[in-house]
């Protein structure tokens, strides 16, 4: 009985180390491509933030090539109707920046229309505004209106640990 | 006895029916790796895209992870070189991730 309970505490330890090891790793937030003119670091799709009104999910990933003044803001967002997007607005306590954006392509996925979009920022000011240990929220004009994503509070702490910490690894390197 | 052999049949039924990913080397328990897929003569890159898909359980799968895919994301029109990454935990969740870089 005593070698049981033995095999199943090494057993339960084997099964949940790898996951704490992984928590504390910061390579699934971000990949760093080594290359001649420029290392390029790509900040990986978060989907934490949400349209306010329907809760549609929007999607973003970052990427930035070392010595660049901007970073390059993919994105997407679902809408029940096509839309066009004008401009990226990302608002943070009293500051916020806003840009032109270029669409990448629209498709129709699961009954709603599924818009991409690239939208270049200021690398310095992103790192300003995402930051903060308060929430942005990031706001997408059309033609038809303006649409508005927020993001959970302590799904924005984890986040913008992470980020933090990976602006710094840019930064320094 | 009765539960080391419980255990032992739910290790034989995930190593069977779990949900794993191919991957130059693979954990039973997890894997997390990331390897080279394809290059191209192109030089030089300065977008990168990606593109997913997972199963759970080894019983549903979804997902596009195709290069098109990724390289559509990004609006990469010149491919430089493309990687991916695997990851799979307990064979309960597993996810294959292809990135391309390009211009």
């Amino acid at each position: 009985m005593k070698s049981t309970w033995i095999f199943t505490a090494f057993l339960f330890s084997l099964l949940i180390s790898p996951q704490f090891v992984s928590a504390q790793k910061l390579d699934k937030y971000y990949i760093q491509h080594v290359q001649e003119g420029g290392d390029i670091y790509y900040i990986q799709p978060n989907d934490d933030f949400t349209n306010s009104d329907d809760r549609s999910a929007f999607v973003f990933d970052i990427t930035y090539r070392k010595g660049a003044h901007d970073a390059t803001l993919n994105f997407t967002f679902y809408t029940p109707t096509p839309v066009k997007a004008t401009s990226m607005e990302i608002s943070s306590g009293q500051k916020s920046i806003n840009t032109g954006v270029e669409k990448l392509y629209v498709d129709f996925v699961k009954n709603k229309w599924e818009n991409r979009y690239t939208s270049q920022f200021s690398f310095s000011e992103l790192n300003e505004l995402f930051g903060p240990t308060q929430p942005p929220v990031l706001m997408i004009n059309t033609e038809s209106g303006q649409i508005n994503f927020t993001i959970k509070k302590s799904k924005w702490n984890k986040y913008a640990e992470a980020l933090t910490k990976i602006f710094y690894i840019i930064s320094e390197n | 006895m009765r539960k080391l052999l419980a255990m032992i049949l739910l290790a034989g039924f995930l190593t069977s029916c779990g949900a794993f990913v191919s991957a130059p080397v693979t954990g039973f328990l997890y894997t997390d790796v990331k390897a080279p897929l394809a290059v191209t003569a192109n030089q030089g890159s300065t977008k990168v895209g990606t593109a997913k898909l997972q199963s759970i359980l080894g019983l549903v799968a979804t997902g596009d992870a195709s290069i098109e895919a990724a390289a559509k994301s990004a609006g990469i029109t010149k491919i430089h070189h493309v990687d991916y990454e695997a990851n799979s935990i307990l064979g309960i969740i597993a996810s294959y991730t292809v990135v391309v870089y390009g211009e």
